[in-house]
């Protein structure tokens, strides 16, 4: 047995090291860092204290931040899912081969880079871009629409890159419920509505849970969208932390408000394992 | 081809012991089937012989070798497992032909055993399938194939039969039985089905919680159990309950069986084992035993089961041949059963003893 | 789910929601070939000018090759300590399984952008900003769990008792890895391969802080020129990306099926 344990050292040593080294070494002296003090004029300081915390969650311009930031995640997580819901229901109900293209048309915008999405909603919502000048070519508005630099255009870019994940989470999960169960309901006189929200929606909540949790998380941790749909001045958590380490030099600031995005990412992560755990209890693997 | 020998082989799993200091011999060319139900060790004894687990202690023979430390790879054994354990990815040729390689064989000396172990089950056709595109039986021959292909010192059998359907399982029962003898090899055959073990065994170690109950031959263990557990397994069992009394045992009040099987001081709780076709029944009044009425009459083709209400005391089944005199008695006739002394077995109810 | 076909309604809204789904990279793709000085849709005329650009700009292509080198590695690097890791921890080779295992799936549930720069300020320290070795154990470090996660899933997905035939038929642990394990997990690997190699080369928030102002990849190099104006040459750039993670999709489809993502 020692014989494989060796051997089993070998195999992991070389991954471990490098989630060590690499990931969990830094993430320990960020956590130091945002517990220093910190000063415009001195820079960083070598003093233990919680004011970085204390600002972030004290000061009304982190706040608006942070709020801000977990709204727009709760608005692109339920429109993922009341867009996910029909997606996923016509690639389980449509044949072979548009269930096949469906398919690929849903993973493709996936892979696609994230940059390369966000420019493309730049091209299509900008002022001059392709909507505002279709709408004013056909005469229905006489000055573009404000469509990006905003919430909404934050929100349409949103919800388009992390759709994918959602909708590739609710097919399994409309798929496993075993068809004799709805068709047991619908003979035991329930209309097809009913069996939806009574039978079909309880069965497959873990792969809601899941897939909502997933595009909550992503959401209030995207960098690159808010940036390039929201502009300089619309704030999220994710580009005030790129500001405060790349523009303000405030590390303590941002490690702090990164720390702070984290633990609601974890929190979120760990709560809906149980409550996904809890609701799986007598649904069979 | 050699013997097997298990000297005080162990298991233990931090305080649970598995298997229990188990000694026993396979001779050359002996088929020996180890018999008991799930959990009882067998599966456990079968993977150490194999080098796929480690004995807590004791030692593994085979001939005059030890082989308890060796690895699995330098055993030399074959085993045939319940889940074919076939490589998917690689044609019946290459299944069989994966173990002739790793002992160096290649060019015609490899095509050539590889098509004396496929003609051997019969399979000479079908070496370029892929093992998904064969049926479950032709999928465990070829598993067959490839364990006796490298002709191992010692042959296992981890329940090959057990995901067959009833009618594949007995032709696979004469497959291995005729391959077995024809090439004289030392086996060891796992399983939980008694049919299995009595038809296809030299010997049946029977095994109930990682202890032997009886090693003996298939007509042995049917016909003398060393005890009720090993009665109660091999063949159909009644199981009740009663209290011991001097030279048998008392089921309900004035309900009395003689017992020379008797493991337990007269007074206590004990478990009664008593085995359905060793249960004569007659009408009442034409012979002394236990007075009953039938309850329940089910024909089974070759016989027939009763379910008989003993006056006062618990129902009880007995199976009688279908052409035999007692065939066709209508729910409700009075009965009386009877059975031998030495077909009774009690022993002390467990927590009891 | 009971099998019926899907109604009119249903199949308008779902056609209407991939539209949307794909209308920013065709725009992105359609854009890149307008033979205009601006952007704009459908393209006044055609032309491949803003590809000679890009493929002509020593930038672009430094920042082409960087992303490339740097895709093809790390995936590389992540096969080979993924495999390694996944095989020990489902076998129970080592202590603390969970612990580890939680350990490499965590890059994956931390904030992109965390990561990022609690490596800006850990590389700093050590003085090592701008090597390429940083940024390359960097991309393996988010690239990790993507094969892990398909490996430990295919590993699941094995019977084991058929690398217990092949010590049984007497491969050493090494030889039965390699002749039954291994070509069982190929399509699980690939997989994850492709997943690893489209998450780096698309990363921005974790590579962004990692570079110096002189170095860049395709997708940080187009981030950064947005903010400058845009013109027709990022589309170009960016179709150049697109086009990229189309070949990798049919790679992926001609080696494993797409029901492998469910």
């Amino acid at each position: 047995m020692t014989q494989s344990r060796n051997a089993g050292l070998g195999l992991i040593g070389p991954a471990t090291v490098l989630i060590l080294a690499g990931f969990l070494a830094p993430t320990v002296i960020m956590a130091m860092l945002s517990l220093r003090d910190y000063s415009g004029m001195q820079g960083i300081g070598t003093d233990w204290t919680l004011s970085n915390y204390i600002n972030v969650l004290g000061d009304w311009f982190y706040l608006e931040i942070i709020l801000r930031t977990l709204a727009l995640g709760l608005i692109v997580t339920l429109l993922c899912l009341i867009l996910g819901f029909p997606l996923a229901l016509y690639i389980l109900r449509v044949g072979p081969l548009m269930q096949t293209t469906a398919i690929l048309l849903v993973i493709f915008p996936l892979l696609c880079n994230i940059v390369v999405r966000s420019f493309g909603w730049m091209v299509l919502l900008s002022p001059r871009g392709v909507i505002n000048e279709a709408l004013l070519g056909a005469g229905l508005i006489s000055t573009p629409l404000d469509l990006m630099f905003n919430l909404t255009g934050v929100i349409i870019g949103l919800v388009q890159i992390y759709l994918p994940f959602m909708v590739l989470l609710l097919v399994p999960a409309l798929q496993n419920i075993p068809a004799d169960v709805e068709a047991a309901a619908l003979t035991l006189r329930s209309s097809r509505i009913r069996v939806f929200f009574t039978i079909t929606v309880p069965l497959a909540s873990p792969g809601i849970i899941t897939g909502s949790i997933l595009v909550f998380v992503l959401s209030i941790s995207a960098l690159v969208t808010p940036r390039m749909l929201g502009g300089p001045t619309y704030r999220v958590m994710a580009t005030q932390i790129y500001d405060e380490f790349m523009t303000n030099l405030n590390w303590p600031s941002g490690a702090a408000l990164a720390f702070v995005l984290t633990f609601i990412a974890l929190a979120l992560i760990w709560a809906a394992n149980r409550v996904a755990a809890h609701l799986t209890r007598g649904i069979p693997a | 081809m050699t013997s097997l020998s298990l000297r005080s082989l162990t298991k233990r799993y931090d305080t649970a012991t598995i298997v229990n200091a188990v000694s026993f011999d396979v001779e050359q060319g002996q088929l020996v089937s180890l018999l008991g139900p799930s959990g009882c060790g067998k599966t456990t004894i079968l993977r150490m012989i194999a080098g796929l687990l480690e004995p807590t202690g004791g030692q593994i023979l085979f001939g005059e070798e030890d082989v308890t430390k060796l690895p699995a790879n330098r055993r030399n054994v074959g085993l045939v497992f319940q889940s074919y354990a076939l490589f998917p990815h690689m044609t019946v040729f290459e299944n069989v032909a994966f173990g002739l390689r790793r002992q160096g064989v290649k060019g015609v000396d490899l095509k050539t055993r590889v098509g004396e172990a496929l003609e051997q089950v019969r399979l000479g056709a079908l070496a370029d399938r892929f093992p998904r595109q064969l049926s479950g039986g032709q999928q465990q021959r070829v598993a067959l194939a490839r364990s006796v292909a490298p002709r191992p010192a010692i042959l296992l059998f981890d329940e090959p039969l057990s995901n067959l359907d009833a009618q594949l399982r007995e032709e696979m029962q004469i497959e291995i039985k005729r391959l077995q003898s024809e090439l004289k090899l030392t086996s060891l055959f796992v399983t939980h089905d008694q049919h299995e073990a009595m038809s296809l065994s030299d010997r049946i170690c029977l095994m109930s919680g990682g202890n032997i109950q009886q090693f003996a031959t298939p007509e042995e263990v049917y016909f003398n159990p060393a005890n009720g557990f090993v009665s109660g397994f091999v063949g159909s069992p009644n199981q009740l309950s009663g209290v011991a009394t001097e030279g048998g045992v008392e089921l309900a009040p004035g309900l009395r069986l003689a017992s020379n099987r008797a493991q337990a001081r007269p007074g206590g709780r004990v478990r009664v084992t008593l085995r359905q076709e060793d249960l004569a029944l007659a009408p009442a009044g034409q012979a002394p035993g236990l007075a009953g009425r039938i309850a329940l009459r089910i024909f089974e083709g070759a016989s027939v089961q009763y379910i008989v209400a003993l006056s006062g005391g618990p129902e009880v089944m007995a199976r009688v041949s279908s052409r035999g005199p007692q065939a066709d008695l209508p729910v409700g006739t009075e009965v009386v059963l009877s059975i031998p002394a030495d077909r009774v077995f009690v022993a002390p109810e467990e927590g009891a003893a | 789910m009971i099998a019926r076909k899907p109604s009119w309604l249903l199949t308008i809204v779902a056609l209407a929601i991939l539209f949307y789904m794909n209308a920013p990279t065709i725009v992105v793709v359609l854009a890149s070939f307008s033979d205009t000085t601006y952007l704009t849709v459908p393209p006044q005329g055609w032309t491949l000018r803003w590809f000679e650009f890009v493929l002509g700009d020593s930038r672009y292509m430094r920042a082409i090759w960087t992303s490339l080198w740097l895709a093809g590695g790390a995936t590389l690097l992540s096969l080979v300590l993924g495999t390694a890791a996944s095989y020990a921890l489902h076998h129970r080779l080592v202590p603390f399984r969970d612990v580890i295992l939680s350990a490499v799936m965590a890059p994956l549930v931390f904030p992109a952008v965390v990561i990022g720069v609690a490596l800006l300020q850990y590389v700093s320290l050590l003085g090592l900003r701008g090597q390429p070795l940083v940024l390359l154990f960097a991309h393996v470090l988010i690239t990790l769990p993507y094969v892990v996660r398909s490996a430990m899933s295919s590993l699941t997905g094995i019977n084991p008792q058929i690398e217990e035939a092949a010590h049984v038929l007497g491969a050493s642990g090494f030889t039965a890895f390699r002749l039954v394990t291994l070509p069982l997990l190929k399509p699980g690997l690939v997989a994850g391969a492709i997943f690893s190699f489209v998450t780096s080369l698309d990363n921005v928030p974790v590579t962004i802080f990692l570079l110096t102002p002189r170095q860049s990849t395709l997708p940080v190099k187009i981030f950064a020129s947005v903010e400058h104006g845009v013109d027709p040459s990022i589309a170009a750039a960016s179709t150049l990306l697109v086009a990229g993670t189309a070949i990798a999709l049919i790679l992926a489809q001609k080696w494993v099926s797409f029901s492998r993502f469910f």
